[in-house]
């Protein structure tokens, strides 16, 4: 029980000698993201800057994957966190901040949604295959890229909050809750959508003969 | 392969591709920056509120000096002087923002750290910075010249002092001294002594809120958890509306598990 209370207000390696000194590092990060909050409310200058840098690869990352299209991530990206200052008013603090930017990349990604499976469609028509997603790792191969892109073209067969299900939970697995969160619907709507993409994807998979 | 492995690799395959990193982020930072310099708040609802808020503060004055209002409308008037703080034109917004920091903090665009438990460096409350009076915040006299608790006790505030919490630059360095004693010099003694002051001097500053706050932390850092209790009661209670009242509860929880043991 102690250490199940020292891990729940957190306990710094310099402090353990000393019971009485632990460094509340959990409350002090929830407290951190608290200030941050406050201060992206107030319009503080650099409050933004700090929020970017603390969450823009999850940000990013999100994007990437929900659209299948890297230079229509990077301007879903700033979208995002441009508008972050107006949306954090709505901001309750029932879920992390991560969370929430999700929230707002996820309401933003629709537009963006469309312009990426137009131009894959384009490229289809055209006979030729997509711009590969970049290589960020040196030993990423090429047959995961072609699964990564067959995936995608998966993807845009479903509708879009079917989509956004199989991204937040399978490809990004996060839990029901947290992306009925994300969403703004109730878990077992997520869980539906989840059970209807994954039979459709399976689908798609047979039909391109990747069994 | 089973076609269960190739939609799991798929998958996988896409976490890996599209996992975030990008050649330069410090290009997506900028155009961020930039593009939101060109966005001005709307206020046209503070036009309307603004009055009503004002009206609500000059009438519950007196209550608040005497002491004899209900926590929630102190909360409530801290809250609401903070707004008008907001609306006052001085504070930075996106569009205007010189960054004043603390000389021995971190500048506040620096290196980003992770892991760091503790809030940015203090760059002077949201009133005055910006202004011509903002480095202040660095002219700040040395640990060894600041006031003890017991000297800054005795200069209490009098009661004709402005309600409306205009932040001066005496509280905004009071401020400060706390901030970095807690975040950044992580020195909880000096911290509490520095919340203290604040407190003694500012019983009704913008920041009395957090500086109680950080106050509690500071007693259940030096383990004086009776104390700590006491402090973070009111707020685990809702006295302060929300305020920091999850948190609250969930220090309270650990500071009664760690008592049990």
């Amino acid at each position: 029980m102690a250490f199940r209370a020292q891990w729940r207000i957190g306990l710094s390696a310099v402090d353990t000698a000393d019971p009485d000194r632990w460094q509340l590092v959990e409350i002090a990060s929830r407290s951190a993201e608290s200030d941050l909050v406050a201060r992206l409310r107030r319009g503080e200058a650099d409050a933004l800057g700090q929020a970017y840098d603390a969450h823009h690869a999850h940000v990013r990352a999100f994007a990437q994957r929900f659209l299948g299209d890297p230079s229509l991530a990077e301007d879903l990206l700033q979208d995002t966190f441009i508008a972050l200052p107006k949306a954090i008013k709505r901001f309750r603090g029932d879920a992390s901040l991560r969370t929430f930017l999700i929230s707002v990349a996820l309401n933003h990604a629709q537009h963006y949604l469309r312009s990426a499976m137009r131009r894959r469609g384009a490229y289809h028509r055209l006979g030729s295959e997509p711009p590969p997603t970049p290589v960020t790792t040196p030993d990423l191969d090429a047959e995961r890229g072609q699964l990564a892109a067959a995936m995608t073209r998966a993807l845009d067969a479903l509708p879009a909050e079917q989509r956004a299900a199989v991204v937040l939970c399978e490809v990004e697995e996060r839990t029901s809750a947290e992306a009925a969160a994300i969403v703004g619907v109730a878990e077992g709507t997520i869980r539906a959508r989840l059970f209807h993409a994954k039979r459709k994807l399976r689908e798609a998979f047979a039909k391109e003969g990747l069994q | 392969m089973s076609r269960d492995d190739a939609f799991a690799r798929a998958m996988s395959a896409l976490r890996a591709t599209a996992d975030g990193s990008v050649a330069d982020p410090e290009v997506s930072r900028r155009r961020i920056l930039m593009r939101a310099q060109g966005s001005r708040p709307k206020r046209r609802i503070a036009v309307v509120l603004l009055p009503i808020a004002a009206t609500f503060l000059v009438s519950t004055a007196w209550g608040s000096g005497s002491g004899h209002l209900p926590h929630w409308v102190q909360g409530l008037r801290a809250s609401l002087s903070v707004w008008i703080d907001g609306l006052s034109g001085k504070p930075p917004t996106m569009t205007e923002a010189p960054v004043v920091a603390l000389p021995s903090a971190a500048p506040a665009t620096g290196p980003k750290e992770v892991d760091s438990p503790e809030p940015p460096p203090f760059a002077a409350p949201a009133s005055d910075m910006g202004t011509t009076d903002a480095p202040a915040v660095a002219k700040r006299p040395p640990l060894h010249a600041r006031p003890s608790v017991r000297e800054a006790a005795t200069k209490r505030a009098t009661p004709d002092e402005p309600l409306t919490n205009e932040i001066s630059g005496p509280e905004r360095s009071a401020y400060g001294e706390a901030h970095a004693a807690q975040f950044v010099q992580h020195d909880p003694a000096a911290a509490l002594r520095a919340w203290d002051v604040y407190l003694s001097n500012f019983p009704r500053g913008t920041f009395v809120l957090e500086a109680r706050f950080n106050r509690a932390i500071s007693l259940a850092r030096l383990g004086r958890r009776q104390e700590a209790r006491s402090a973070l009661e009111p707020f685990a209670s809702g006295s302060f509306g929300g305020y920091r009242q999850a948190e609250a509860r969930t220090l309270l929880e650990a500071l009664t598990e760690l008592q049990a043991h």
